[in-house]
Parts: C-alpha cells; structure tokens; sequence
C-alpha cells in the first residue's frame, strides 16, 4: 500500500486527489446562528416558566383554589374566576360547536362543488322536471321540484365566487384581533341587544372568537376522511346528504373535537374581549354554575382575576398573579392533553 | 484491499493514452477494453435504521463507459447508485459499510470531503428537478458553488453539449419550470455537467419522460460517454441494451434478514443480454420475472 | 321484477325530500354565519362609533398628534405610532428567532429533535397574551434595567412589550416557515446536494427561496398578530399616550386605549365610548389589509408545489 501511493505521481495528475474534509467557517457559523435563535426560543421559553413558577408556586394551595377574591392578598382566592370560566366555556361551546360543525360540513362537502358538477346537476333536474311534465305530474310537488329548480339555476352562477368569498372570509376572520372580537360584542350582545355585561355576553363573544377557528380546524377533519366512505354509502343507495351525516361525520367527529378543545384551550385565555365587554369588575361573591343564571352574573374569569392582580402595584397580588397563571396554564394543558388523547385513541389512519 | 484498489489507480494512468485511440461509432458496434476503474466496490451493504436494504456488492466501473443498473424494484439499485457519491449520508439512519474506492482512494474514508465527492461525481434525479428559478439560473447556481465562472460561453457551451441550446437560447430568463419534462430532464444534466464532474451518476433518468424524450436523452449518453464515466439505473431493460456497456442486475433475496438487494451478477451489456450466467438474471430478462 | 323500464314513479323521478332540503339548509346557514360575523364587525365598529365622526373631525383624527380625551383631542396617530412600533421590535426580535429556529428545524435537526422540539414552540404559541404581559412586567423590564438600557424606577416601556410580543409572535413564524420550508420536496435539495452544495447553499439559495412566499406569509401574519396583540402590551407598555421615537419610552397602543376605555365606566353614546370603535375600526383595516397580503402569499406558495 505505501509501495503503491510512492509510485503514483501520475495518477494524482490525472485523478486529483479526494478533498480533505475541512472546516468551512462560513457554514459553521450559519449552523451556529441558526442555533442559537432556536436556543434563544427555547430559553426564553424556560425563563417564562421559572419565573412564574418562582414567583407563584408559594401560593398555590387548596385554599388559594377553593377561596374567593379578597382585597386582602393572604387570603385572596381563585374560585370565583374558575367558575367564572366555567360559565363562559358552556356559552362558548353552546354557539361555536354547532355552528362551527354545520358550517365544516356544509363547506367542506357541499360547497366545494366546482362549477362542472353544479350544471351537471341543473341538468339533471331539467331533465327530470321535463320527464315528469311529459309524464302528466302536477300539483305540490311539481311546483316543488320548479322551485328547486330555480334555486339551481342562481347557484349555478352564485355559488363558486360566494363559496371562494367564504373560504377567504374565514381565513381572515381567523387572524382578527380578538379585541375586536370584544367590540362586537360589546356592541351586539349588550348595546343592541340589551344583555348585561355578563357571563352570558361574554361566552357569547368568545363563542363568535374561536366560531373560525373551529371551522378550519373541523373542516380540515371532514377532509381527512377518505371519499370512498362516502361513495361507499351513496353506492349502497343514501343520498348525499345521509352519506354525509352518518358516515363522514361520524368518522370525523373525533378530529372535530381534538380540533375543537385546541379552540377552547385559546379561547380560555383570552382576556382583551372580556374586559372590553365586561370591564374589570372586582366580583366577590361566587358565580352561580347554572347557565340560566349567567345573565345575571358579573362577567369574571380566570384571565380577568389574573390581569386585576397583575394590574396592581403590591407585589403581593403580582405574586397572586403569577399563581392563577400556573392554574391557567394547568388548564390548558390537561385541555391539550385531552385533545392528545382523544386525537390518539380514536383517530384512524384511512 | 487498498492495494487492489491502488492498482486501480495504476491502470488509470495507462489509459490516459488508451481512451483517445477508442474510436466508437455507436454503442452496438464499440468494442470493450478492460479499462481503468473509476469505483471499486467491496462488499457493500446499506442499511436503513435496522432494514437491511442492500449488501454484498462487489462491482467495478469503469472510465468512459456506459454502466447499467437493473433489477426489479427493491433491488437495491437505486440506492447503490447514491453510495457513488455519498448522496446517502444525506438520509439519516442511513449506514454504508463496505469499501468504495473512487480512482485508488477510499471515497468513505473519515477524512475525505463528502461536499468535494459530490462535486466530483455529478446526479441525474429520476424526476427532473429543476430550480424553481430561471435557466440560467439553475445552471449557474452549481458553477458558482463550484468557483466557476458562468460567462455566458460557457452556459452556452453546456446547453449545446446537452442537446437543449437550440430549444432554450432565447429564453435563458425564463422560469426552467415552463420547459417540458424531457427539456427539464436535459436541463438537470446540463446542469450536472456544468460543475465539470468526473462521473455522472442517472437514477432512472427517463422514468417520467415521455419516448421522444427519452431517445434524445439516450443519444445524449452515448455522445457524454466519451468524455465521462456514466453510471445508470434503469427498469427499462430495452434501455439498458441500446445504452450500456455493461451490465450490472440486481435482484431481491427474502430471509431472515429481511428483504433486501444482492448483485446477482455484473458483465458486458451483450453477454448479460445474450447468455446471462445467473438463472435469475435469464428470468428477469426473458420477463419471467419482476 | 321482470323488467327495468323506468316508470313515472320509479327510479328516475326522484323522491321529494322536503327534511333533507331542510336541514341542507341549516347547514348552509350555518355555512353563511361567518360572514355575518365579517359583517357584524364592520356594522358594529362603524355604526357604534358613527356618533364619534360628527364630533371629531377626521382630518384632526388621523392627523392629530395628541390622545387626550378629557380636553377633547382625538389625534390617533400617537397610538397608531406605539402599536406599529412595538410590532417592529416585535418582528425584529422575532423574525431573525423564528426563521432561525424553522431553517434549523427543518434543514439541521435530528428528526427526533424536531419532534420535541415543534410542539414546546407550539405550547409558547398557545400561552394566552396576559401571561406574557405578565412575563414583561415582572422579568423583561427589570432585566432590562438591570442592564442599564431602560432606566430603573420605570415600569413602563415600549421596548419591552415589543421584545415580549416578539415572543409571543416568534412561534407562528417558526412553526408556518417551517411547514413552508418542508413542503419544498426533497428533490431539490438533493438537486442541490447533487452539485457539490453545502447544507447553508442549499438552505439558503434554494428551500429558502423556493419557500419565500410561505415564510413571508408566516411573517405578515405574525405581525399581524403583533399590531392587534392587547393585553402584553397593556401591560408593558403602559396606558400614556406618547408620541415618540424612543422605545425605551412608555407609550399606549391602540389596543391599550381600548382596554382602559374599558375598564372605565364609559357611557353608551358619549364620545369616549365611541372612539375606542373609531380606533378598532382603524385596527381592523390596518389588520386586514396585512391579513390580505399574507392570504394572497400563501395562495402563491401553494400553487407551486401542489
């Protein structure tokens, strides 16, 4: 072997030789940048976490939980926030699941039809229409099967730039700040239609906040069902509609939720709309859970109570700040945990 | 082991006198010497994280020849291909063991450049993958890496050796995804001759492209053997008889260990073609098989 | 049974199914709601606020330099200045972090790293804006005193509710570049390895352009989030209205108006009750307007590589 490499000037003129792996100072230091800003991500992240569990674990305890607000910091509590909280999310849930789920449906499997199908089906019920006149029909049900017709025929036109205004309208309602949110429903919910600045008005607003937040994240569910299901039921004789209801979103449902619980867990901390609606009110007495009650109820929550001690100069009640904090954000991780849960246990791979 | 390999190396400088006199006309008529070896392969194997996907290789290729991979998929032949110029170090979990030995030098040596290897040692991708920028871009993109000039001769220059300076001279600006497959495919080759390699290694360079494409991209081969080592992969065996100089088929073995790729047996083009050695080979050929 | 010539009341007349048209139409319903909701937004913010535009002129609104509602002077420009500023120092903080971060993620890390990594960059993401708030209150000022670069005694400052917010929005551009840089397939790269290009070339001369619309969607959109984020601000930056360059200064955002207004007992129909519309219609465009820009980027990015 090293008779050989003795004997081979030639050959290194002809092959120049392998490179030597070398250090290439410009790519290390690009690698070193890129990791520093993920370190700096990261660190930031810790330093959020130390800091508030620094300053709040010293009040965390059963009482701090099961007591109410006090003007007194040693005694101070967090109950009436967290059934505050309560109230809202059942308001919330209430307006942006059933909704959110029909629009998902709707936009997902009706209203994506491109403008080929939509005249296939005009067609189909000229066709029809044609065939029963010629067949002698009349009555009811003639005039039904006109109507429909009609509809057909303005969809046709209508249809695909008012679906494609849809799709952007809520792609942009997303990225709305949510304090506008709060806006609306200062003035929708207590301006026109007269509620109190409640519990009610605010799980009314935060349902209207994550409202586009659950139709993406639903939509993207029905999505990933695969269309043979559907065809599958249509083949076996269901209309479209049936096929959809009972088969697509049941296999999706799981999705849904997962989607859903993510939408709640932001939905959970935000406080801009509350205290546009509500103000900031220094609610003493425990919240009734009943939901019939909420419009009598002062609206309070989790993040109202955390932002009225933070909004203090004593650092005794900054302190108490930082422990409702770890009670949020215990919240929102068993609620993200729950999603994991729920999007492992029952989420199929098609 | 490394002195067979430096004997590799021997031989190559005898040929830089040989290889002028080889006057071929086409590829059926060109007569075979035993030329220096580019690669030497010693049993290599590949794994993927625990899957065994290729092992045993013992091969050599060599300069200024047509080489063809074949083998039903799963074989294996593809990602030998990408041992020759380390392209596998880029996969994580991916594990060469064996030795390849690049003109007497052992390409997987600790010390030696993998960015240079690849330098040296150019790729065609099965699918075009052109730049999503224009043609003169993508072309200069790889010069530039390389410290070469892209004067507007030399992009010229390129064009023309692949066969597409005609088809694009008047829209060197344009975006290179506007071009057809076929144009695309040239363009990828372009480009990897571009960087002055020494091998150029196509990875079923025509899978996608449509027939037409496809012969000027053979003719292409034939006209950049003279100049470089060319290593192919091909499942069109059709492809490998009008192109190749030899012929290496893979196969696949199922057993304990998996399923995974062997070479099956490596010789001229026209004898792997006319009286194959290895049954499986006479199989695969006759289209018994795969 | 005998024959299949359709008949008047057989296969091809179609059943009436006046429940399925029903609940067709509820779900379309449904399907229509979000845009009541665009349009409750705008109805709201313009006609809650239309008692504003005869009391204030709009020519003083968007030229005034001073918020001082008890004197009557609505001039918006020194909130519009302090929220636009904090979004800068926000982005400077989080574009270089965040795009930073998805380079590595997607072209550097480990695959089990990223695993990790991602979804705790996401839990930052979902850290509701009062924790932050917090978070610079009680952490970034004082550091930031401590170093000397805002004076020690001051509470309030635009410079560390925009470092903060850059927190905040740093997550959105890491986690959307990335999913961009990744959708670049992996024949590009190789393309580029193929030629003898190092890891930095082929992250930043080809995925990076190849992605650039999706990073850039991921950048408006992130500063988006920055002009109409409320409560870190508030918080950070203080509820004095303050026209100035200096970020080490206290200065009220246009969201922070809205928060104290709030707070207030603001009567239904006085001028100060209507302003905080005015200026949520004004957030709203200014939103939107970055919201569109990022809505016609990401169309871009998908038609290439789909």
């Amino acid at each position: 072997m090293t008779t050989g490499s003795a004997e081979l000037p030639v050959a290194a003129t002809a092959h120049r030789p392998l490179a030597k792996k070398r250090g290439r100072p410009g790519d290390a230091v690009f690698h070193g940048l890129l990791l520093t800003a993920l370190g700096i991500a990261l660190a930031a992240l810790a330093w959020l976490f130390i800091s508030i569990l620094s300053n709040g674990l010293g009040n965390l305890s059963w009482d701090f939980i099961t007591s109410r607000p006090s003007s007194n910091p040693a005694r101070a509590g967090f109950i009436s926030a967290l059934k505050g909280t309560l109230v809202l999310m059942f308001y919330t849930v209430l307006v942006a699941i059933p909704v959110g789920f029909a629009a998902a449906l709707y936009l997902e499997k009706f209203a994506s039809r491109t403008r080929d199908d939509l005249e296939a089906k005009l067609r189909r019920r000229e066709r029809r229409i044609a065939e029963r006149r010629a067949a002698g029909a009349g009555g009811p049900g003639m005039a039904f099967a006109q109507v429909r017709l009609a509809w057909s025929r303005v969809w046709v036109r209508v249809g695909p730039p008012v679906n494609h205004v849809l799709d952007v309208n809520i792609s942009n309602l997303a990225a709305v700040p949510s304090i506008i949110y709060g806006l609306l429903g200062l003035a929708l919910f207590v301006a026109i239609m007269g509620f109190s600045k409640s519990l009610l008005a605010g799980g009314l607003t935060l349902g209207v906040l994550v409202l586009p937040i659950i139709i993406i994240s639903a939509r993207e569910a029905v999505r990933a069902v695969p269309v043979s299901i559907e065809q599958g039921a249509m083949a076996l004789g269901a209309t479209r509609l049936q096929a959809v209801m009972r088969q697509v979103f049941p296999a999706a449902l799981p999705g849904m939720l997962t989607g859903s619980i993510l939408a709640l867990s932001r939905a959970i901390g935000e406080t801009a709309p509350l205290i546009v609606v509500g103000g900031v009110t220094y609610a003493t007495r425990e919240p009734s859970l009943n939901p019939l009650e909420a419009d009598a109820q002062p609206l309070f929550a989790m993040p109202l109570q955390i932002y009225s001690w933070a909004d203090r100069p004593q650092q005794a009640f900054l302190d108490l700040a930082a422990t409702g904090i770890i009670v949020l954000i215990a919240s929102l991780i068993v609620m993200n945990l729950l999603a994991i849960w729920l999007r492992n246990r029952y989420t199929r791979r098609w | 082991m490394s002195s067979n390999s430096r004997i590799g190396g021997e031989v190559s400088q005898h040929a830089e006198n040989r290889i002028p006199a080889m006057e071929v006309e086409n590829a059926g008529a060109r007569e075979l010497v035993d030329g220096p070896t580019v690669f030497d392969c010693h049993d290599v194997s590949v794994q993927y994280g625990r899957s065994l996907a290729l092992t045993g290789v013992n091969l050599a290729i060599r300069r200024n020849e047509i080489t063809a991979l074949i083998g039903p998929s799963g074989c294996g032949k593809s990602t030998f291909l990408r041992c020759l110029n380390r392209m596998n170090d880029l996969i994580p979990g991916a594990r060469v063991s064996g030795d390849i030995w690049y003109a007497g030098e052992d390409m997987y040596a600790t010390d030696v450049d993998a960015v240079d290897v690849r330098r040296r040692i150019g790729m065609v991708f099965q699918k075009p993958n052109p730049f999503p920028k224009t043609i003169r871009e993508n072309l200069a993109f790889g010069m530039k890496v390389n410290g070469i000039k892209a004067s507007p001769d030399r992009i010229e220059e390129v064009l023309r050796r692949a066969a597409l300076w005609d088809e694009v001279k008047d829209k060197l600006d344009d975006d290179a995804f506007a071009l057809s497959g076929g144009q695309q495919q040239r363009l990828c080759i372009a480009r990897a001759i571009a960087v002055q390699p020494e091998v150029i290694l196509m990875d079923e360079p025509c899978s996608a492209l449509d027939p037409i494409s496809t012969l000027a991209i053979e003719e292409l081969m034939r006209d950049l053997r003279e100049q470089y080592t060319i290593v192919i992969v091909t499942h069109n065996m059709q492809q490998a008889a009008r192109v190749s100089d030899r012929t290496a088929f893979f196969t696949v073995v199922q057993d304990d260990r998996g399923r995974y790729g062997v070479l099956a047996e490596s010789d001229t083009t026209e004898r792997i073609f006319r009286a194959p050695a290895d049954k499986r080979t006479q199989d695969y050929i006759t289209g018994r098989f795969g | 049974m005998s024959t299949l010539s359709p008949s008047p009341g057989g296969i091809r007349a179609g059943r009436r199914r006046p429940l399925e048209g029903v609940v067709l139409l509820l779900l379309g319903a449904a399907g229509v709601v979000s845009l009541l909701v665009t349009a409750g937004i705008v109805f709201t913010l313009f006609n809650e606020g239309s008692g504003f535009w005869r009391e204030v002129s709009v020519v003083g609104f968007f030229t005034g330099t001073d918020w001082f509602p008890v004197n009557d002077q609505f001039g918006v420009l020194p909130l519009l200045a302090a929220s636009l500023q904090i979004a800068a120092i926000a982005a400077l903080v989080a574009i270089p972090v965040g795009l930073g971060s998805a380079i590595y993620l997607s072209e550097y890390a480990p695959e089990r790293l990223r695993r990790v990594v991602k979804p705790i960059l996401e839990l930052l993401a979902g850290m509701p804006t009062i924790v932050l708030g917090y978070f610079a209150l009680e952490s970034i000022t004082p550091a930031f005193q401590n170093v000397g670069v805002i004076e020690s005694g001051r509470i309030y400052s635009m410079l560390s509710a925009g470092v903060v917010v850059g927190l905040l929005i740093t997550p959105t551009i890491a986690s959307l570049s990335e999913d961009a840089l990744r959708a670049v397939p992996r024949s590009m790269r190789e393309g580029a390895f193929g030629l003898g290009a190092t890891r930095r070339v082929v992250s930043t001369r080809i995925v990076l352009p190849a992605a650039l619309s999706g990073v850039m969607a991921s950048i408006v959109l992130a500063i988006s989030r920055a002009v109409g984020e409320t409560m870190a601000v508030t918080l950070a930056a203080g509820v004095q209205p303050n026209l100035t360059a200096d970020p080490r200064d206290p200065a009220q955002s246009i969201t922070a108006v809205i928060v104290q207004v709030s707070k207030g007992e603001a009567v239904r129909g006085s001028t100060i009750y209507e302003s905080i519309f005015a200026i949520g219609a004004v957030l709203f465009v200014v939103t939107l307007l970055i919201n569109l820009v990022a809505v016609a980027l990401v169309r871009r990015y998908r038609t290439i590589y789909q």
